[in-house]
């Protein structure tokens, strides 16, 4: 079912490459991100201010009471890397003083800001005006806000989300949350913004999240099917995009899921598998789950090698950094403010080891999977740390095989291609191996004369 | 006869294996890796199947009973007659095209001097070649490129000086001629060696000539035997270059696991410390792997981390394990990168470290590198195998006993003189199995 | 605080009274003080008190009781002060980064070694977190809460709420210590401390205070460049600060 759509000019590709298939929900995407790059772009000649925050604990619609544009430098860095331009970013950045070690998003933030601003469009992305630090887990993004803060003078406010340590959220905790939204964070955005806060908008904006979250839900299930018409980790970094930056909560996101969800339902009354660049994917061999950031500088060839070998991720943890949605949660108009507290708590990012562990086997039961695969990003603490007691403990309780491959975010120099294709190659054959040991157990005695 | 073929492509050594209908052992090759992935994959094979015709060899002599009492010799004598036979044909190869490559403008007014002295130093080789197959003749490597090579820069000097023609004029023929040399495969003579060499042999062991009709018969017969590749398995660095379908691929891991299967069927987790990358593997009681790590980014902890101390020593590689085993105590090496692990073992010599003790610390480093892996792959489970060329290191085997006894308490350790087949070994039983089990028939050659 | 207290007092098998926490504020009180009082010794004679013993010193404070680890603190002051040590022409330095992995004792060594007085740290800050005294008086967790939220040390592990702070702490431990240089020593892959980093070092250029920097590892055996490192920035304080 096609929609019709205001299509935005393509940009003009670097290198002829082969035709890459598209459905109509991500060519709608990818017009919904460009515009906001547009709207970046102008906001200051229109009179706007620039808000940016991360995308675990965006507060979207909360920002968007404030007339605020927004900005989200983590999918800004993916965006300069999905377009090659990062490489030269990070360059610039360490030369400037930042560590070969440190979080490769952070370095390409700041080196784009060192040459001068232009996103990842082409079009000018200015300095933020307000960095919103939804501090959820991750350390780093702390420290990221604070580097800008002090280069560039912008103001910076705190948004404390206690971890899960006991992973559960507390009173305490929802109510420390709350307390800081109502004494710090409304109250600066209402001063850089000049717009005073209505609590209703607010409702409103949630109540139009709550219809894309009942979608965006239904599609990542779709995967429970065999074979699965979605891929929940390479495909999935398109659909949550709406969701997880500047459009929850606007008609506009609404809409996209609601064509999406159509899509998926069509694939699924179909029993086709999932679009990919190279093609559909016809002969579904493996099920995966994934954990783990992907690699954005080689996406496409990362894809790729799954595709080749018939392997279709079914669930990522990476696709709920943003909002565990598929566990239950829902904004809640009733109580805006304690939903958003509770939105912020419930991020991947600020779950502790033994939830992430259940959640992993929880996909790999209901999803049907034959193993984990673990992409472990070397700049990134955040994710890295505690993987391989992660992957112990899985193999573990499920009984299925794991596998374990390193990358990075952004920084080409860290995608070995040939290496992860090795490993690659040898974990499907060992799911391949198992399999036929369990169709029918071998009789031959190994022995060797 | 029908025979199962596994080629293992290493970074710094191709193998191949070749197994029989009953999977008994016939032969190993083995050579050196190269950027032609081809011509090593060849090569090696064809040394695994010379290698089995000499096993037949036996096999049949034996069963005659013509050299009884003498066969160990006898063969022994053959081997290195026939070896000397390839030496030579690949030594007139290179003659020539280094003949080749020296004429035409390149050296100038200098080329019929270096001509000249080209014939000259052939002739020395020439002459010196049986030395080179004596019995109990030492080598530091039984690859052409590396006998050929050192032979020719040692006679090359002496010759250069004595025909006051430019040393680095004949290194620079020999560097663009062995190349093309050492690729190509002389692989309709090994017939006519083997006839060439038993000749030598009968002349050598004249006990032997007395009954040559009755030598030569079980040989002919073995000679006319054809060895048939019904199905070869591809394996290692290399094998996506390998002109074989999907279906005659597998990855190392899988090769790996299922090779020292094969060699200790009650092994459960298996180390391969090989040249540039090292693998942890565990597998179940059928062979199948169950998890798996690689260090397949640093060459630390590695055998080029022992080449490179080799080099900075100025020693062979094989003398650093027996140098080490003589060390009163350890010194502890930090450095997990090999650069520096260089840099901080000048740091020792100079400090008035001795060189044995020293040793001992570098050994135990790579094996620390190991013991990481294997514990994040699951730890070392009863039985252990270690594999890989590293594995032929005595420095390097106590230092892993030591420590898996240190974290693991006593397990069994096996290791085996012929693991570095082991990936290939691998290879040839999944190529057995495809046939035999499967039923599957080769795809045609591209 | 209240849960940890809870919870420690199951362990424990009896609940933690207030007078108890009390008593044991006054301890540790008194474990800072002479922390404090050590770290001022060195500051004022660092020639008398070498930072590899100091580190010493402050690391058995990791496995001692407090009330022994304060006397062994105080012997240790005594036993140096008596003994007259030689001089050396180094330049004074503070050295920031390694508040959480620890380096092997031969950096620090290896630093003295090549010219440098170490004059402030951040080695075990756990023993010097709280600044000043805490209350012995009144509600002991309400005057805990309040001495971690307000009187704690800064470091990279912090936000800092008002960004014309970033560097300052840094700053006056350089000015209070007479450092004449900073040398930034943080473990590989650390985020806080090398995140840092680069703001500590616009504070520190701002204020024309020499720096220096590289990364360790727990493990780390290669002395020669950090010695190298650490020699050249000693000379080139040396020779190039305003006399």
């Amino acid at each position: 079912m096609s929609t019709p759509v205001q299509m935005m000019p393509s940009q003009p590709s670097k290198k002829p490459v082969a035709p890459v298939q598209k459905e109509d929900a991500m060519l709608l995407q990818k017009e919904m991100i460009n515009r906001n790059y547009h709207e970046l772009a102008i906001a200051h000649d229109q009179g706007k201010k620039i808000c940016a925050t991360f995308v675990p604990g965006n507060l979207n619609e909360l920002v968007m009471c404030f007339d605020l544009a927004r900005s989200l430098p983590e999918t800004n860095a993916l965006q300069s890397g999905l377009r090659k331009k990062s490489g030269k970013f990070i360059m610039d950045a360490e030369r400037d003083g930042h560590s070969e070690d440190v979080c490769t998003y952070v370095k390409t933030d700041l080196g784009m800001m060192l040459n001068g601003d232009i996103g990842p469009t082409g079009e000018p992305l200015p300095k933020p005006d307000l960095l919103l630090l939804s501090y959820t887990g991750c350390f780093t993004f702390m420290k990221w806000f604070e580097l800008i803060r002090q280069k560039y003078g912008s103001e910076a406010v705190m948004l404390h989300v206690p971890y899960q340590g006991d992973g559960r959220v507390s009173k305490n905790m929802r109510d420390y949350v709350v307390k800081q939204l109502k004494e710090t964070v409304i109250p600066a955005l209402e001063r850089v913004s000049g717009v005073k806060f209505d609590i209703d908008r607010l409702r409103e904006y949630m109540k139009e999240s709550v219809k894309a979250e009942e979608d965006l839900v239904h599609v990542l299930h779709s995967a429970k099917h065999r074979p699965s018409p979605i891929d929940g980790y390479f495909g999935a970094v398109y659909y949550i995009g709406p969701i997880f930056t500047a459009f929850r909560g606007t008609p506009e996101a609404t809409q996209y899921y609601r064509v999406l969800r159509d899509e998926i339902d069509q694939r699924v009354r179909e029993g086709k598998g999932p679009i990919t660049p190279e093609g559909e994917l016809t002969d579904e061999k493996y099920r995966l789950v994934v954990e783990g950031p992907p690699n954005w500088t080689s996406f496409r060839d990362f894809w790729k090698m799954f595709y080749d070998e018939g392997a279709v991720v079914v669930a990522s943890t990476y696709a709920k950094v943003g909002g565990t949605y598929d566990f239950g949660f829902r904004h809640d108009p009733e109580h805006p403010l304690e939903s958003l507290a509770e939105y912020c708590l419930g991020c991947y990012t600020n779950l502790n080891f033994p939830q992430r562990i259940d959640m992993i086997c929880k996909y790999i039961n209901e999803y049907q999977a034959d193993g984990l695969l673990i992409n472990s990003i070397k700049s990134c603490n955040s994710f890295s740390a505690g993987q391989l007691l992660i992957l112990r403990e899985v193999e573990k309780r499920t009984g299925k095989p794991a596998a374990f491959i390193e990358s990075d975010l952004v920084d080409p120099r860290y995608f070995s291609a040939a290496n992860i294709k090795n490993r690659l190659e040898s974990y499907f054959q060992m799911i391949k191996a198992k399999r036929a040991a369990q169709a029918a157990p071998s009789a031959t005695p190994a022995t060797m004369h | 006869m029908r025979c199962f073929i596994g080629i293992d492509l290493g970074s710094t050594t191709t193998k191949a294996l070749v197994i029989d209908e009953q999977r008994n052992v016939l032969g190993r090759g083995i050579t050196n890796s190269r950027s032609n992935y081809d011509a090593a994959a060849s090569i090696a094979k064809q040394e695994a199947l010379l290698n089995a015709r000499f096993h037949l060899f036996r096999e049949a002599l034996a069963r005659s009973g013509a050299l009884n009492g003498r066969l160990g010799e006898f063969i022994a004598q053959l081997e290195r007659d026939f070896r000397l036979e390839q030496f030579l044909e690949q030594m007139a190869d290179l003659e020539s095209t280094c003949r080749r490559n020296a004429e035409g403008p390149r050296f100038g007014d200098a080329a019929t001097g270096v001509l000249a002295a080209l014939e000259e130093v052939f002739k020395r080789l020439r002459a010196e070649a049986p030395e080179l197959f004596a019995p109990g003749a030492k080598r530091k490597s039984d690859f052409f490129r590396d006998i050929a090579g050192s032979r020719y820069l040692a006679i090359g000097e002496a010759v250069a000086k004595e025909a006051a023609v430019r040393y680095d004029m004949l290194l620079n023929v020999f560097d663009r001629s062995i190349i093309e040399v050492e690729n190509r495969i002389y692989g309709e003579s090994i017939q006519p060696h083997l006839l060439a060499a038993l000749k030598r042999t009968f002349r050598a062991q004249p006990d032997s000539a007395s009954r040559e009709e009755a030598v030569r018969a079980p040989i002919q017969g073995v000679l006319d035997t054809p060895l048939e590749e019904t199905y070869v398995v591809g394996t290692g660095y290399g094998r996506a270059r390998l002109p074989f379908s999907k279906e005659h691929i597998r990855s190392e891991i899988l090769c790996h696991g299922l090779g020292a299967h094969v060699m200790y069927p009650k092994t459960a987790t298996v180390l391969d410390i090989g040249g540039q990358d090292t693998k942890a593997i565990q597998i179940d009681a059928h062979g199948i792997v169950e998890s798996f790590q690689m260090n397949d980014r640093c060459a630390a902890g590695c055998g080029r981390y022992l080449g490179y101390i080799a080099d900075e020593m100025n020693m062979g590689l094989h003398e650093l394990g027996p140098l080490a085993m003589k060390a009163t105590k350890t010194i502890k090496i930090n450095s997990t990168c090999t650069v520096f692990a260089g840099a901080e073992l000048r740091d020792r010599l100079s400090l008035g470290d001795r060189r044995e003790d020293i040793m001992a610390g570098l050994h135990r480093a790579i094996v620390l590198r190991a013991m990481s892996i294997l514990a994040r792959s699951g730890g070392v489970r009863n039985e252990f195998t270690f594999t890989g060329g590293v594995a032929k290191n005595e420095a390097a085997v106590k230092a892993l006993k030591d420590l898996v006894k240190e974290n693991y308490g006593e397990l069994t350790l096996n290791i085996n003189p012929d693991s570095i087949y082991t990936g290939a070994l691998g290879g040839a039983t999944f190529a057995w199995r495809a046939v035999i089990e499967e039923g599957m028939t080769a795809e045609a050659k591209k | 605080m209240q849960l940890l207290r809870d919870d420690l007092g199951k362990l424990a098998g009896k609940a933690i009274t207030d007078k108890a926490l009390r008593a044991s504020i006054a301890v540790y009180n008194e474990n800072r003080r002479a922390v404090r009082e050590l770290y001022a010794y060195r500051a004022a004679k660092p020639w008398q008190a070498p930072t590899s013993e100091v580190y010493l010193v402050l690391r058995a404070g990791m496995v001692l009781p407090p009330e022994a680890h304060t006397a062994l603190v105080r012997d240790y002051l005594m036993a140096t002060d008596g003994v007259e040590r030689p001089k050396r022409d180094n330049a004074r330095i503070v050295l920031t980064g390694s508040f959480c992995e620890q380096p092997p004792l031969g950096l620090i060594k290896s630093i003295e070694m090549a010219g440098c007085y170490i004059v402030d740290d951040d080695f075990m800050l756990v023993l010097r977190w709280l600044l000043d005294e805490v209350a012995t008086e009144g509600d002991p967790l309400e005057n805990l809460s309040k001495a971690f939220l307000h009187h704690s040390a800064t470091t990279a592990s912090k936000f800092e709420q008002r960004k014309e702070e970033k560097g300052q702490f840094l700053l006056q431990s350089a000015k209070k210590a007479g450092a004449e240089g900073v040398i930034f020593a943080a473990p590989s892959f650390c985020d806080p401390a090398l995140l840092e980093r680069p703001m500590l070092q616009a504070v520190l250029a701002r204020y024309k205070v020499p720096y220096t920097a590289f990364k360790y590892a727990e493990n780390t055996g290669q002395m020669a460049p950090i010695r190298e490192q650490a020699g050249t920035f000693a000379d080139s304080i040396k020779l190039w600060s305003a006399a």
